[in-house]
């Protein structure tokens, strides 16, 4: 369908970008990559690409990389930057000059995220939520400006929740080391719903939205399979053949574990600050004592104090019981959710596809069992486990 | 006191070369030279250089020696038009995109005499010398296999993306590690043939790959490179009475057992973390000892100092280099007869995503 197309790529080197870029190769498109950084280009480097590098915000390159452009695919976006807004906002404004100087559709790759406190709510989710970004998630708000810039001109945005696979970073590489290197703490059970859409099934719904006809303007949600935490956790800890993940009932639990990492964490730090003796001077002080021992005490029984049911998520397939009370050992390193990660981890969400299904001709390939068996079979090759 | 030349201003160069050369007692840097003119006088301003050029003109004049790291298409190029002038010339690995490349190189230092050093900083590790001395001891009684993997997700801070641009690298991590690795193997076991090479480049510059080789009596090897995933990276040298493995990574990293019993050098073989450091306490690395002397406890800066100062010593007539560029064509013969005989190379993983999409339709 692409074939002998010239298409743009921004962000192109990384993990959907990279995946876009296989397939854009295997349709026979002519792949321009603009990128920030030629280190990370390991992947999309296997093929014969035209790579560019410059900032976001350098007009002329962008400019030049975009000449003879037939489609743009947007997916760079810059994070953890105190102008890392701005310069989404600028990059965005510079492709939609670009997309309207040629004529050509610009596809946004965008986020689930972009619906707040609908997304990490409950109930159906689809493209009709307000869109409403969490107030102090400076992510999705500019990935939501980025959407309004581009969608003045003729682009499309494509939305996905978590999107996995091969190469994923925070949903493979670093769930897997979080677990070979600790435990990863869980809210409610495990229960909330996973959103995740199989990188290949995104890179479709991408690549649809690059040679549909006559859907300039539309946004679309896609997903792949709802799954619970818990199951997502599981499939990880047989990967690794070793439990590693604990899960709290309740928020009185989870408060009561961070703050027992909290107070071993000022430890640590009081210790690699202090040698020894006054460490141990410290810990001789009634009240630093009491405090230590409380802490090292209340530990197991939080994890034994594991209960209480949540209501039954009917659209969800999985186990109806929470997953059994596991004791990580008492010297054992804990990951904590952020306050982002527990919004996902409690959310009871379940995303809509319909409209993709509809006009773009979307039907995920890959269900979440399949899924995760490439995953475990890219992670061993990937020396991970 | 040598005066010295600093070709081509990428990464290299600023991270380790040149720190390391105005640091060298026993030469003067007097001149960079990079098409990015704006580049090169930074680094002269910074590391008090006195002169910054685009082109070679003035190397001949200001020089007597240059240290040329440039993109691998341009090495033979460069490299021959500094040596036909009299330019002694310690050139950074490959020596050449070719065995043609190669031959130009060395007929231009044959021509003028000058001398032709090749960039190969891992010869200089101790344990390269170690392992060289074991086999050829036959410590290990006779050899039975050999094996290298090296891999670690790729974070060169590159400049520019040359080395992802198949026509001006040569390759991808083949080109970027036989140099280092089939090098060292080369130099232990002798001349080796290539039986099978895969890789996975599509069109581009592979990213994993894997060579089966043997040795001229026929002993069995196999090499595996990687920009995408952390590998073992350490040579495995199995013989009929023990094995010794030695870190491709790290200089300081052997562990060698004969007959069933690891007799450790040092410390022994020390893991590596998920970065590729060695693991373990930071204070433990000054303690290996071999024949109670401290072990070495080298660094990367360290292995390019050895070699600027065996370059520097074959300048002034000392000793020949430990590296000449016949050395060098070795593992670019290699090369090229691994990318005349490509197969492609498949992640397992792949298998199950072909399943899945067959399925669907």
């Amino acid at each position: 369908m692409l074939r002998g197309n010239r298409v743009l790529v921004t962000g192109g080197t990384g993990f959907v970008g990279a995946r876009l870029v296989e397939r854009l190769a295997a349709d026979g498109a002519e792949i321009v990559l603009f990128m920030r950084d030629a280190m990370t280009a390991t992947r999309a480097g296997r093929y014969a690409v035209d790579m560019r590098i410059a900032e976001l915000s350098d007009r002329r390159v962008l400019t030049d990389a975009a000449a003879d452009c037939d489609l743009i695919f947007h997916l760079a976006h810059d994070v953890g930057r105190l102008d890392s807004a701005d310069t989404n906002r600028r990059a965005a404004e510079l492709v939609g000059a670009c997309a309207r100087e040629r004529g050509v559709r610009v596809v946004y790759a965008s986020s689930a995220e972009v619906y707040g406190a609908r997304y990490f709510g409950a109930g159906e989710l689809d493209e009709s939520a307000p869109l409403r970004p969490t107030k102090n998630r400076a992510y999705a708000q500019s990935k939501l400006e980025v959407e309004n810039v581009l969608l003045a001109g003729d682009a499309v945005v494509v939305q996905a929740p978590i999107v996995y696979g091969p190469y994923s970073k925070p949903w493979v590489h670093d769930t897997l080391e979080a677990m070979r290197s600790g435990w990863i703490v869980v809210p409610d059970d495990g229960r909330g719903s996973m959103n995740a859409v199989y990188v290949d099934d995104f890179v479709d719904a991408l690549v649809a939205a690059g040679t549909t006809d006559g859907i300039g303007g539309e946004r679309f949600l896609v997903s792949g399979s709802t799954v619970r935490w818990s199951q997502y956790f599981e499939r990880c800890e047989q990967m690794l053949a070793r439990e590693a993940v604990t899960y709290t009932s309740t928020t009185r639990d989870l408060h009561r574990v961070t703050w027992a990492v909290t107070k071993q964490g000022v430890r640590d730090l009081f210790s690699a600050v202090a040698d020894e003796e006054m460490l141990k001077r410290a810990e001789r002080i009634p009240i630093v004592e009491r405090g230590f021992d409380a802490a090292r005490l209340r530990l197991p029984q939080i994890w034994k104090s594991l209960k209480g049911q949540r209501d039954e998520v009917p659209f969800i397939a999985g186990p109806p019981s929470p997953p059994a009370p596991r004791t990580p050992p008492s010297d054992a390193r804990l990951h904590l959710p952020g306050a982002h990660r527990r919004a996902l981890y409690e959310s009871d969400v379940r995303i809509g596809c319909a409209k993709a299904e509809r006009i773009l001709g979307y039907r995920p390939k890959f269900s979440f069992d399949d899924g995760m068996a490439i995953v475990e079979d890219f992670a061993r090759w990937a020396n991970l486990l | 006191m040598t005066r010295l030349a600093l070709i081509g201003c990428g990464a290299i160069t600023e991270a380790h070369h040149l720190p390391e050369a105005v640091k060298s007692a026993r030469c003067d840097v007097t001149l960079l030279v990079d098409k990015n003119t704006e580049r090169a006088r930074d680094l002269a301003r910074r590391f008090g250089v006195p002169h910054a050029d685009a082109e070679l003109d003035r190397v001949a004049q200001l020089a007597d020696a240059a240290l040329v790291a440039v993109p691998n298409h341009l090495h033979a190029e460069i490299a021959a038009s500094l040596l036909s002038r009299g330019v002694h010339v310690l050139l950074e690995k490959p020596m050449g995109l070719n065995g043609a490349e190669c031959d130009r190189i060395e007929a231009a230092a044959k021509a003028s005499g000058a001398v032709l050093a090749m960039g190969h900083p891992r010869r200089f590790w101790a344990t390269t010398a170690f392992v060289k001395s074991a086999l050829d001891a036959n410590v290990i009684g006779d050899l039975v296999s050999f094996e290298v993997r090296d891999g670690w997700e790729f974070a060169w801070p590159l400049k520019s993306p040359y080395l992802f641009q198949r026509e001006r690298s040569g390759g991808g991590c083949l080109m970027d590690m036989a140099p280092h690795l089939v090098d060292l193997l080369l130099h232990w076991l002798g001349d080796l043939e290539v039986v099978a090479y895969r890789d996975d480049a599509m069109g581009g510059v592979e990213a994993n790959c894997e060579i089966e080789l043997k040795t001229k009596t026929g002993v069995p090897g196999f090499v595996e490179f990687s920009r995408t995933r952390l590998l073992r990276n350490t040579f495995l040298l199995r013989g009929t009475r023990g094995l010794i493995e030695m870190g491709a990574e790290k200089g300081n990293q052997l562990a060698l057992t004969i007959d069933g019993k690891t007799q450790i050098v040092g410390k022994g073989l020390r893991p590596t973390n998920r970065r590729g450091e060695l693991a373990g306490p930071e204070e433990e690395r000054g303690t290996w000892r071999l024949n109670g002397q401290p072990l070495w406890t080298e660094d990367f800066d360290d292995l390019m100092r050895r070699q600027l100062e065996d370059f520097l010593a074959a300048v002034r007539g000392e000793h020949p280099p430990t590296v000449p560029g016949s050395e060098g064509r070795r593992s670019v013969e290699i090369i090229e007869a691994c990318y005349a005989m490509k197969e492609a190379l498949e992640p397992p993983w792949l298998a199950r995503r072909r399943e899945v999409e067959r399925a669907a339709r």
